[in-house]
């Protein structure tokens, strides 16, 4: 074999770093690096966040809500009244789904986190329909990121049902403008949220002590860095975001609710067993329905009421073309 | 290699000096794993500090087996673990600025004194239950540093190359995929920041350049687990021999990486000096220098540590274990937040200073005290929460520690340990002070019953508007001092509520 002196070495590595600087000023001229540009007016409830929205002239349901069945079947009735996953999902799709890990602690019994076979099923469910690839990802804030994603029993089912687990790498989160926020114009947001194809996101139905209740709007803080200076202005700071990351659909987790001692919990006497998915394209009204599981109103919580006011969706649950079913019943 | 030196087939000195690099590169990689891997046994492979451990913290202990073997192998191999296994010793091997360094720097023999003093004195000090000189023994200073410095390093060059190959389109996915495989285990999440992460770096830099003045300079004069090893090769099995055949061509000399071999002392060489790489059996030109038993006791040289440098060093020990005693530094800073179930005892006389719980730390709390707990327990852990937190479902620090000195406490246990309380201050809170809204506090807060309350109050602000609040505060019975909501808190800078002992 032939001898590697260090003077060949540095060639090499310099030429290496060459075709990076290369590959990245082409890259930089020939695609844009920004997430696609976002809407200008309130986008009709359930617009796709992606250009190329799917009009249907079929008319589906505003929102479903099943309820008693095992994770999986819950999560199947509900798309498929919505009009089922192809309504959703088209061949070769980059799909993101976006579940609660925030405690990182806790395993699914204690309701702080999504229910691993739902996140799974609706998983499988994309892959079915044929999307090139499934993300699930989530940054946990009470631990680790591997922590979560292994407490939670995330990682494990949907390894099993073929999606990839994702850490959200730092390097990922870039300023983006928010145009349609009143409060916060700007703010740190992760980038492949905002370019995927399919956004899912899929809280759980959870107790919270600023906003009384964390639902499809308020998980959409797991995407953002430095969420905790949302805090100062909770519910406009919410709505802002909800007005930039546009969700494809949003299926509540109401398997489990926490109802008090929330988000993180702990407690498995502050947890009821509803057996319950909520879903459908508008998350301002997916949201407003589930205030109904705790007894309140969507006008009790402050980033609802805001949403509303700034066309981001529909509160108003009377309006709304609402299918409610209970399996085997 | 067309040149074989030894063209003669079967085993010869060269092949010994590849099983050497082979031996090195296997072992430093195998450092690196197992510190990666948070796995205990790395200093425990360390003899000096393990017994200095068990002097000072009064305990047997079932994994010092491990240093009796390493000492029996001592006696039959001499040094041979500092040109062999010894990760420092492998490194400064690597970096040894061999052709850079001027000829005309002579050294005198004295100075090899240096490493017996310090020897010594840790081993005084143990005596006195006093183990802050192990900051000196070289394992420390390896897993110290890298802990502090090399990986933090390592980490902020890969988050930079990698946001560059992000641009590729191309690479997006393989990327997520290595970022999702390394990341939380080997490589933090977010970037991690160690309080004089830059001493140790700088410390590791100064003992490589020392190699400029003499090759292996640390393991020649400083390195008190060398002179360890050095005492017992006075009397161990396995030795350097010249017979009376040797021309004194002085090639042997010239190789030697300790320069312990003297051409006017008939080529001969300390055992305690020399660290078996057998540079020089491959250097002689007529085969008169080998390694094989020697059954007597080595001459004393004027540099062994015989009667002044073996008062001086027991001497210095005793004098800094009682001088740091006396500390002159506050001793309870209201911040010293020691990991889960450590005492400050065992602080001073268990821990060993090396920084294997830093680098278990999964969110960078552990960093290294500095004179907060005063100068005798100067580089012990400390968990410094605007840096990290206390995960709530986690023991990685007592599962690391090779002396115990962390307790190794099982999760259940783990969750009700108190370390420290949260207080607020109410003059930096946003809601206390600024009548601002913000709850992080409460929100983050692990454990079942949160140890935040809040408290509703309408308030009348500046301009005469009214406004509704949530004002935290903190119940102590409750509280056990995560540190995650210190850790969280937006107020900037020192952050308003505060974990303390």
């Amino acid at each position: 074999m032939a001898e590697f002196t260090r003077r060949e070495f540095l060639k090499y590595a310099l030429a290496g770093l060459g075709a990076i600087l290369a590959s990245r000023f082409i890259s930089a001229c020939s695609s844009p690096q920004a997430a696609p540009s976002p809407p200008q007016t309130p986008p009709a409830p359930g617009t796709p966040t992606a250009e190329g929205t799917r009009p249907s002239a079929v008319k589906y349901p505003d929102l479903v809500v099943v309820r008693g069945g095992e994770p999986e079947t819950l999560a199947r009735k509900a798309i498929d009244l919505l009009g089922g996953i192809k309504r959703f999902v088209k061949k070769g799709d980059n799909v993101i789904i976006k579940p609660n890990i925030g405690p990182a602690m806790r395993t699914y019994e204690y309701a702080a986190t999504t229910n691993p076979w739902l996140v799974a099923a609706v998983t499988s469910m994309c892959l079915e329909a044929g999307a090139g690839r499934v993300r699930v990802m989530d940054k946990p804030f009470s631990g680790t990121a591997e922590s979560g994603f292994l407490n939670s029993g995330i990682r494990e089912e949907v390894e099993k049902a073929g999606g990839e687990i994702e850490l959200m790498s730092r390097f990922k989160y870039a300023s983006t403008d928010i145009p349609l926020g009143r409060d916060i114009k700007k703010w740190d947001i992760y980038q492949d949220i905002l370019k995927a194809d399919v956004l899912i996101n899929m809280p759980i139905a959870k107790h919270h002590s600023a906003s009384r209740l964390t639902l499809g709007m308020k998980n959409l803080m797991g995407v953002v860095n430095m969420a905790q200076l949302f805090h100062l202005n909770l519910g406009q700071r919410i709505a802002d975001l909800a007005s930039r990351v546009r969700p494809t659909l949003t299926i509540i987790d109401a398997i489990r609710i926490l109802t008090a001692n929330g988000p993180t919990g702990g407690d498995l006497n502050d947890v009821r067993k509803l057996d319950t998915v909520i879903a459908g394209t508008d998350m301002v009204a997916v949201d407003s329905y589930a205030t109904s599981l705790f007894g309140l109103r969507p006008d009790d919580i402050p980033h609802i009421k805001i949403a509303t006011e700034m066309g981001l969706g529909s509160s108003d649950l009377n309006k709304l073309d609402i299918k409610e079913i209970t399996l085997g019943s | 290699m067309a040149a074989e030196k030894n063209n003669t087939a079967g085993w010869n000195a060269r092949s010994w000096l590849k099983l050497r690099t082979a031996v090195q590169i296997i072992f430093f990689l195998g450092f690196i794993v197992l510190f990666l891997g948070g796995v205990p046994l790395l200093m425990r492979l360390d003899p000096l500090a393990m017994l200095a451990g068990a002097i000072a913290g009064r305990s047997l202990q079932p994994y010092l087996v491990i240093s009796l073997v390493i000492i029996v192998l001592a006696l039959i191999l001499g040094r041979a673990w500092c040109g062999w296994l010894c990760p420092m010793g492998t490194l400064l091997e690597w970096f040894s600025f061999n052709s850079w360094r001027s000829k005309k720097i002579k050294i005198a023999d004295g100075w090899r004194s240096i490493k017996y003093i310090i020897l010594l004195a840790i081993v005084s000090a143990a005596i006195l239950a006093n183990l802050t000189l192990l900051i000196f023994d070289p394992m420390t200073i390896f897993v110290r540093t890298f802990s502090t410095a090399v990986w933090p390093a390592l980490d902020f060059i890969i988050n930079a190359v990698e946001s560059v190959m992000n641009n590729v389109p191309a690479l997006q996915e393989p990327l997520s995929r290595f970022d999702t495989a390394v990341r939380s285990s080997l490589l933090p999440t977010d970037p991690l920041y160690y309080r004089d992460g830059l001493i140790f770096g700088g410390i590791f830099i100064a003992l490589i350049l020392l190699n400029f003045l003499a090759e292996r300079f640390w393991c020649r004069y400083l390195c008190p687990l060398g002179a360890f090893y050095g005492l017992l090769s006075k009397v161990s099995i396995v030795r350097r021999r010249v017979n009376a055949s040797c021309i004194k061509c002085k090639l042997c000399q010239d190789v030697c990486p300790t320069g312990t071999i003297k051409r006017e002392k008939d080529c001969s060489s300390d055992p305690g000096e020399c660290i078996m790489c057998l540079k020089c059996m491959d250097s002689c030109p007529c085969s008169t220098s080998d390694f094989g038993p020697v059954y007597k006791a080595s001459k004393l040289n004027s540099y062994d540590p015989v009667r002044r440098q073996l008062l001086l060093g027991l001497g210095t020990g005793i004098l800094l274990a009682v001088l740091l005693k006396l500390n002159i530094f506050s001793r309870h800073s209201q911040y010293l937040i020691r990991p889960p179930g450590a005492t400050e005892q065992d602080m001073t006389a268990k821990c060993i200073r090396c920084g294997e719980c830093i680098k278990a730390c999964p969110t960078g709390a552990i960093q290294p005290s500095q004179l907060e707990a005063g100068g005798e327990t100067v580089w012990t852990p400390v968990l410094v929460m605007r840096s990290g937190f206390c995960q709530y479902s986690c023991n990685a620090c007592g599962k690391t520690c090779p002396t115990a000195a962390i307790p190794e406490l099982p999760l259940p246990r783990k969750k009700v340990t108190v370390i420290g309380r949260a207080f607020i201050d109410r003059d930096r809170c946003l809601p206390w002070a600024k009548n601002t809204p913000c709850i992080v506090c409460e929100e983050m807060c692990p454990v079942p019953h949160k140890a935040v309350r809040l408290s509703s109050v309408e308030v009348t602000k500046e301009d005469g508007s009214k406004i509704y609040l949530q004002r935290p505060t903190v119940q102590p019975g409750r509280c056990i001092g995560c540190g995650l909501c210190e850790y969280k808190c937006p107020v900037e800078g020192e952050a308003a509520i505060r974990v303390t002992v």
